[in-house]
């Protein structure tokens, strides 16, 4: 029998897990013949994580048939922890166990029930108004706003894109203009709140020179999308984060 | 089933406290359950499962607080400034999810089923990082009630739901939606031995009144053990008994069911709790001994000094206040031995139906005793002379009394009834005695396990003036300290002598004897009558003597010659002086 066997950097691998962290702890990937794709999503049902990862990204991949594999994400951790990161580890899916060798290290985690982690449904979210910028200059609009409250409220207009904190004490606020984004698409002006804490939990987990695309409309779901990894621009892992908004009073 | 027929249900409910109007609304909602029925009867307790399951949610005040603010973007003060206007964190719950200002990136349809696998949710997450988790679980219940729904939800959660509703008021809903009361009794009997509300439901909801009928005891459910009637005297046990009846000593320790199927042993207290952790010893021993296909077998763990062969209160045992018996710390010190009086259950078969001389029969077989496992000491008899002289034997070797059990062909076990079959006669009174004696070291015995190579206990007796006698009084075990211990056989060695010393009244016999010579200073809990201390004897009472109960060493009186030891007629005078307080207590009560 041939048995699921893929190969992929300690950097990527780590680069998932710490993803999927911001939200889950335990998390369902589905092993298909062209990549692996999760959808994770939080117990509050705020927040949801979703990554595809074509098979170029392994430097193996030999998928007999399409399969679901859960698991418990602090024993991936384990296993990375001890590797570094320009190892390559090699995965393979025995019965109910999962195997990873690292170099001389062989070791074995035992999976979740399939049945034990539910399908978050992915809810339909589209917006036509969005801002490309950098991680590095978002995340300073976050940092700003991290000790000011607990929401953050973000506007886009046709020249600007503000986030901006208040509570009856402080205040804070970044403003970026459109030519210190890489792009900006606004029809109309748009702002909408969300909560802080899963935002800055995400940003984390981006590489700084990343560019982030950020999309939403006023009281509507953020979608964030981003790249992850290492590797040329086909050898990417895809990433999307969504947020439920947070209405303002 | 929508959740929102749950609430409106829990607030009828709420607005009587009749008994009967409950047992009606709550019927009328069981009636439409279906599906749900299970996990309905479960909440409307307040619970996810049975008790013995062990199902917490582990969701402090603070995190329901915390997860407020989270959804509604007031601070934590602002929160918990309603929470205390109210007084109630499901009103608090309920007031601010009018105003949650997150929202969910999908909307939930709030049903029963949804609802419980939420609430199943926050029980399950433990350790690191569940904190979190527990908060988002009910958050996300939150976003998706309405404010009448979280009022409940958030009650069940803080254990503050409160309906007034026990398991009875359930059974007879269930009764009256799915049954006939013509099987109350039946219905009642089958939980009795199988505590699980939700499966009783599912039993009732299908109409399998056979499996109801047919419902016996199960290895590693716990079942509600069988209890005994009281009365005051020996001569009314008698005649209740209707003559010749057994009686066994009733130990004063922890009741414990031991349940074992395969490999596994599970052992469950009184209140259907799991408590297999706290007895490794047991489990391991009996795992270790015993290689039955499966058994349940009822009786009592109670910390015992196989020195002595005493038998020690709990509260000696575990010096921690305020927490549950630690019973693992103090394993290696004081073995807890399970006092085996009944067994339910063996290799596939109930045995409840059968009389209780058989079941004892079949426990003497089955149960051959060691140093964990004894079986209860008994007697049957029809002399109250007999029966009065075990009774007093008893209370010395620290029982709190002991039980009649009826030996007829009708002797059933009843899960969970305080019936006739069984009869305890106790003394409800014990106390310390202030004094403490003088008595002078006759013998020693031979210690077992940690004490071997030395002395296990000490055998001591007081001085009778008037006969110029030694009489013995107690069997000193406790109050050593490691060190005394490995010392005793070097300071008693000189005074060893082979056969019994003149001038000593003993129907003891030591492994080794001692010529008086050495006094300790003990003090103790209580004098009792003993058939087999000499002190006082036939003074008290006819073909007895006295004792001293859970004696301690204070420290040896080597100032003290052995007739400086407390007299005997001394001994007397504080027996009278002590059953008179006691009387005057009774009195009291």
């Amino acid at each position: 029998m041939i048995m699921t066997r893929m190969s992929i950097s300690i950097k990527n691998l780590k680069d998932i897990v710490d993803m999927l962290g911001t939200v889950v702890t335990e998390a369902k990937f589905k092993i298909g013949i062209s990549g692996v794709s999760v959808n994770a999503v939080d117990p509050a049902h705020v927040a949801m994580v979703s990554l595809e990862v074509p098979k170029t990204v392994f430097s193996e991949y030999d998928v007999p048939a399409d399969e679901e594999i859960s698991v418990d994400l602090e024993k991936i951790r384990s296993v990375i922890k001890l590797a570094s990161s320009a190892d390559t580890v090699i995965i393979t899916k025995d019965k109910d166990k999962l195997k990873f060798e690292i170099g001389t290290i062989i070791k074995s985690i035992s999976l979740i029930d399939n049945d034990q982690i539910t399908n978050p449904r992915v809810p339909q979210i589209a917006s036509d108004d969005y801002v490309v910028l950098t991680k590095a200059d978002f995340e300073k609009g976050l940092r700003a706003a991290e000790d000011v409250s607990d929401a953050i409220r973000l506007t886009l207009d046709k020249n600007n894109f503000y986030a901006k904190s208040t509570s009856d004490a402080d205040e804070s606020e970044m403003i970026l203009p459109k030519d210190m984004v890489k792009e900006l698409v606004c029809n109309e002006p748009i702002k909408s709140s969300y909560p802080l804490e899963y935002l800055l939990k995400l940003v984390k987990s981006i590489s700084s020179n990343e560019d982030i695309k950020i999309s939403f409309k006023s009281d509507y779901p953020l979608t964030i999308e981003f790249n992850l990894g290492s590797g040329n621009e086909n050898a990417r892992i895809k990433g999307r984060f969504l947020l439920a908004p947070r209405m303002e009073s | 089933m929508e959740f929102s027929e749950v609430t409106s249900t829990f607030s009828e409910m709420e607005n009587t406290t009749k008994r009967l109007e409950l047992t009606r609304i709550l019927a009328n909602l069981l009636k439409k359950a279906n599906n749900d029925l299970k996990y309905i009867v479960y909440l409307v307790q307040g619970k996810l499962a049975p008790d013995f399951e062990g199902i917490e949610f582990g969701m402090s005040d603070k995190l329901i607080i915390k997860s407020l603010s989270s959804v509604s973007g007031l601070s934590d003060e602002e929160v918990n400034k309603i929470f205390y206007k109210t007084g109630d964190l499901g009103t608090t719950a309920m007031e601010i999810s009018k105003n949650i200002s997150q929202k969910s990136l999908f909307n939930e349809d709030l049903t029963v089923n949804y609802v419980y696998s939420k609430l199943m949710e926050i029980a399950k997450f433990s350790g690191h990082g569940s904190i979190k988790t527990k908060m988002d679980s009910y958050m996300d219940l939150l976003m998706n009630s309405k404010p009448d729904d979280i009022k409940y939800i958030t009650r069940i959660i803080t254990g503050k739901l409160r309906l007034g509703v026990a398991d009875s008021t359930i059974l007879d809903s269930l009764v009256s939606a799915f049954s006939d009361k013509k099987y109350a009794d039946i219905i009642e009997n089958a939980y009795n031995f199988h505590p699980d509300i939700g499966y009783i439901a599912e039993l009732l909801q299908s109409g399998n009144i056979d499996a109801i009928k047919n419902m016996g005891p199960e290895p590693l459910i716990p079942f509600k053990v069988m209890l005994a009637e009281r009365l005051k005297s020996l001569a009314d046990i008698k005649d209740k008994m209707g003559g010749r009846a057994a009686y066994e000593y009733k130990y004063d320790g922890l009741r414990t069911e031991l349940h074992q199927k395969g490999s596994e042993v599970k052992i469950f207290s009184r209140g259907l709790e799991e408590t297999t952790q706290n007895f490794p010893d047991i489990v391991k021993n009996f795992k270790d001994s015993f290689h039955f296909e499966s058994c349940i077998l009822d009786g009592e763990s109670v910390p015992y000094n196989p020195d002595t062969g005493e038998l020690m209160p709990f509260q000696m045992v575990s010096q921690r206040r305020g927490r549950k018996y630690d019973l693992t710390e103090k394993t290696s010190e004081i073995p807890i031995v399970m006092f085996i009086f009944d067994i339910l259950y063996l290799n596939g078969k109930s045995l409840i139906n059968l009389p209780y001389p058989e079941r004892r029969k079949i426990l003497e077989e089955n149960v051959k005793e060691n140093e964990y496992f004894k079986l209860a000491t008994r007697i049957e008899s029809d002399d109250e002379n007999e029966i009065m002289k075990f009774f007093e034997k008893s209370i010395e070797d620290g029982c709190e009394g002991i039980v009649s059990k009826n030996i007829s062909e009708d002797s059933v076990y009843r899960a969970g009834a305080r019936g006739w079959l069984w009869i305890k006669f106790k003394r409800d009174y014990q106390q310390e005695i202030s004094d403490s004696f003088d008595l002078v070291v006759v013998g020693a015995f031979n210690g077992h396990g940690r004490r071997k190579g030395t002395y296990g206990a000490l055998l001591l007796a007081c001085y009778n003036e008037k006969k110029d006698s030694f009489e013995t009084f107690t069997k000193l075990g406790s109050g050593f300290t490691d060190e005394m211990l490995s010392e005793l056989p070097g300071i008693f060695k000189s005074l060893i002598v082979d056969k019994k010393p003149a001038r000593l009244d003993s129907t003891m016999i030591p492994d080794y004897w001692i010529y008086p010579s050495k006094v300790v200073e003990v003090k103790g809990a209580e004098i009792t009558v003993s058939p087999v201390h000499t002190c006082a004897y036939n003074i008290i009472e006819k073909g007895s003597g006295l004792a001293l109960r859970f004696p301690r060493l204070i420290k040896f009186r080597d100032d003290k010659n052995p007739e400086d030891a407390t007299t005997t007629e001394e001994i007397i005078e504080m027996y009278k002086m002590q059953k008179k307080t006691i009387n005057t207590k009774e009195k009291e009560d």
